[in-house]
């Protein structure tokens, strides 16, 4: 029994057929039902874990067709169209169904229909025709039922036989609509958990496959198999979903993005390869897999190709299979390039963008002859820096940093740069006065005063910016 | 009054680089070298200017392709900088981060991105910042000179600290040297001082330094300016006139307790 905490009341959730056999039942308090039942076994309930369970359920059950949805609290909608002659026939993939649910220790009651909303409530009321349906299968509203019973109406099938417009005008255009899904009088697409590949591939096994080399295997033959789907198509995929299927209905998915659309086989073996190898928690076989299916879903054109005899394409060939799999192996967004920004504060200036989703940004030249005015390692944000200056607003003669004390042998600037004022709100901002400066070892920093002396509010502090080389 | 054009000496005199190889002084070094660094191979360097030597190398290298930088986020000096770069007289646009952070272990997924890495030519060069990661041990370091002697990615291994046992190809310890004064006491272009700790099957212990040329992308070796003593905070013309010249000392001895110079 099930029971979960209500305004302060322990009420029962769900309860198992023996209990529900002596009287008990969904929204009764604890204590009344250890009235009844006094040695009744307690358990909390746990919405989450059930939906969980239930999109686990969902998962799994993608061996029998690629669109399948979940309808909470406890409903699996598969659709079947076109799947079941795969499987020997409805009754036959059926029967599938009810072995593998079983096995795992669910009852289920199933029902087929033309629509999901019919399939729900005739699994739902174990009836076998949509008109010998209750009341309660068009709608849960008590009131609703009530005026209904009070019609003299019993049944789906003698509410369907009214006139239309009076059925909205008594009941509401909401029992039309439940009425409407339970025929086929609206179409109720399935809301599939996953998008549906145009390009699948797949092996089923009638003694399930465990060890890495049989899996391996079958994935270099569904590669191939997908490739010439592919092919014929002229397309390449750039998203490759590996799913295998454990005889115990668990489902593990491995997936492969490339950079540019692909369907050697070879190069895309290896980038699984990779994948699995950075996997956090290994691939486990148990008892083994008997379904192994290989999904493409996002494809872009592909052209047979031929590689140029120049080496230029040969290059950018190899650099696309290098970011492929750094990317298999650490994840996306992680190879960075730098951009520019066009602004005049330093921190902002530069900053690095994805490589797969960024242009090559435009960058200054140097003038000729110039040393570098800019440091190549950025402190962000600066470092607090103590300095000794000879005037006010004059040079740093020595400053401390990390505990170290640097005497300026030569120094540039000042640079002024003025804060962003017309991006800011307030229109305020201090004025930075940046310094190139080398200390007696010869390391070059780029430092700065915050502030300018009388001009701005607040004693001005002194930071360190930059490394330069 | 001389430019300092003139105080370069002229390129038909530098002996040029053996194809393959980066120019570093045009002199002893690339001599004791065997024609300049070989760029089919590992090269360590740590100090206080490593990333700065690491970023001329990739530029001296005139290899065309990404500059692929393996990141160690827990590095604090700052970031790279795009503008400072630029600055240097690379394109910032090729230098591609990778960030390794948190997945797996600590230097494990950097240094296995470092393995699919060496095996692209394609590469213009790969910096690895291994910091003072304790995996990176002399089978690693053989690795990896392997690998990058069997591909060809010129790869450079930036460490933190004290050097370690390893197996690569030369070792190097840059640090800052001071920058020749341009007017007004400011300093000028990036100069770097080098010393050649290690080189495998060759003379080692040297000391040079180099100046980075931003605008032909190559070091000078630092012999070819000649600088006068320069009181601090003394205004002098850009590019002053050398009063007696004082050459600086360019090659010779490393400062440090060494075992003496083997022939080159």
């Amino acid at each position: 029994m099930l029971v979960a905490n209500d305004r302060g009341r322990q009420i029962i959730r769900a309860c198992c057929p023996a209990a529900a056999a002596e009287g008990l039942h969904p929204g009764l308090a604890l204590a009344d039902a250890r009235a009844v039942l006094p040695g009744v076994r307690v358990a909390p309930h746990d919405p989450a874990g059930d939906a969980a369970c239930l999109d686990w359920l969902a998962d799994g059950a993608t061996r029998w067709s690629p669109m399948v949805a979940a309808a909470p609290p406890h409903g699996l909608l598969i659709d079947i169209s076109g799947c079941a002659h795969l499987f020997g026939g409805e009754a036959s993939l059926v029967a599938d169904v009810l072995t593998r649910l079983h096995r795992l220790g669910f009852t289920a009651s199933h029902a087929l229909a033309a629509t999901p909303a019919a399939a729900m409530a005739l699994a739902r009321f174990g009836q076998p025709r949509i008109a010998d349906l209750p009341l309660a299968a068009l709608s849960d509203q008590e009131p609703v039922q009530i005026a209904l019973r009070r019609a003299g109406l019993k049944r789906v099938g003698e509410v369907a036989k009214l006139p239309r417009a009076a059925v909205a005008a008594r009941f509401g255009e909401a029992l039309l609509a439940a009425l409407d899904a339970l025929t086929e009088a609206a179409p109720q697409p399935l809301d599939p958990r996953l998008p549906v590949a145009e390009i699948v591939a797949q092996q089923r096994f009638a003694q399930p496959i465990a060890t890495t080399d049989a899996v391996r295997a079958t994935l270099e033959k569904l590669l191939l198999r997908s490739a010439v789907q592919m092919g014929a198509r002229g397309v390449g995929g750039r998203l490759f979903a590996l799913a295998l299927y454990r005889a115990d209905g668990h489902v593990a998915h491995v997936a492969v993005e490339t950079a540019e659309p692909q369907r050697d086989s070879a190069v895309l073996l290896r980038l699984f390869d990779e994948r699995i190898a950075a996997l956090n928690d290994p691939l486990d076989p148990g008892f083994g897999y008997d379904l192994v299916r290989l999904a493409v879903p996002v494809t872009h054109a592909l052209d047979e190709t031929q590689l140029g005899l120049e080496g230029g394409q040969l290059a950018e060939t190899q650099l696309a299979e290098l970011v492929d799999r750094l990317t298999a192996r650490l994840g996306r967004g992680r190879i960075r390039r730098l951009a520019r920004a066009d602004t005049h504060i330093p921190e902002q200036a530069s900053f690095d963008l994805p490589l797969a989703s960024s242009a090559p940004s435009a960058w200054l030249t140097p003038a000729p002859g110039e040393p570098p005015a800019r440091p190549i390692r950025l402190f962000d944000p600066p470092q607090p820096i103590e300095v000794l200056a000879e005037v006010p607003d004059g040079p740093p003669r020595r400053f401390r940093w990390r505990r170290q004390v640097h005497d300026v042998t030569a120094h540039e600037g000042p640079e002024r740069i003025a804060a962003e004022w017309w991006r800011r709100k307030d229109g305020a901002g201090l004025t930075r006065d940046y310094w190139r400066v080398e200390a007696a070892d010869g390391r070059r920093f780029w430092l700065f005063r915050h502030g300018l002396y009388d001009r701005e509010p607040g004693p001005p502090r002194w930071y360190l910016h930059g490394l330069f080389a | 009054m001389p430019s300092v054009a003139r105080l370069v000496p002229p390129v038909s005199a530098r002996v040029p680089a053996a194809a393959g190889r980066v120019a570093l002084d045009g002199g002893r070094v690339d001599a004791a070298l065997g024609g300049g660094l070989a760029l089919a191979g590992c090269h360590e360097i740590y100090g206080p200017a490593a990333t700065a030597l690491a970023l001329m190398l990739a530029l001296a290298s005139a290899r065309s392709g990404p500059i692929l930088w393996l990141a160690d986020p827990r590095q604090d000096d700052g970031r790279l900088y795009g503008a400072g770069l630029a600055e240097l007289g690379g394109d910032p646009g090729r230098v591609w981060l990778v960030n390794t952070a948190g997945v797996g272990g600590a230097a494990l997924p950097m240094l296995r991105a470092a393995a699919e890495a060496q095996r692209c030519a394609a590469l213009a060069c790969l910096v690895i910042e291994a910091g003072s990661a304790s995996a990176v041990d002399l089978t690693v370091t053989r690795r990896l000179q392997l690998a990058a002697a069997a591909y060809g990615v010129f790869t450079l291994l930036l460490r933190a600290g004290p050097p370690k046992p390893s197996a690569v190809l030369t070792r190097w310890q840059a640090r800052a040297a001071p920058a020749r004064r341009l007017a007004g006491n400011a300093p000028g272009p990036p100069r770097l001082a080098l010393t050649l700790e290690r080189q495998r099957g060759g003379p080692a212990d040297l000391y040079l330094e180099l100046e980075w040329d931003r605008d032909r992308r190559r070091f000078l070796p630092a012999t070819a300016f000649a600088q006068r003593a320069i009181p601090i905070g003394a205004a002098f013309g850009r590019h002053a006139a050398p009063v007696g010249h004082m050459p600086a000392v360019a090659l010779g001895r490393a400062p440090r307790p060494a075992s003496g110079i083997r022939a080159a």
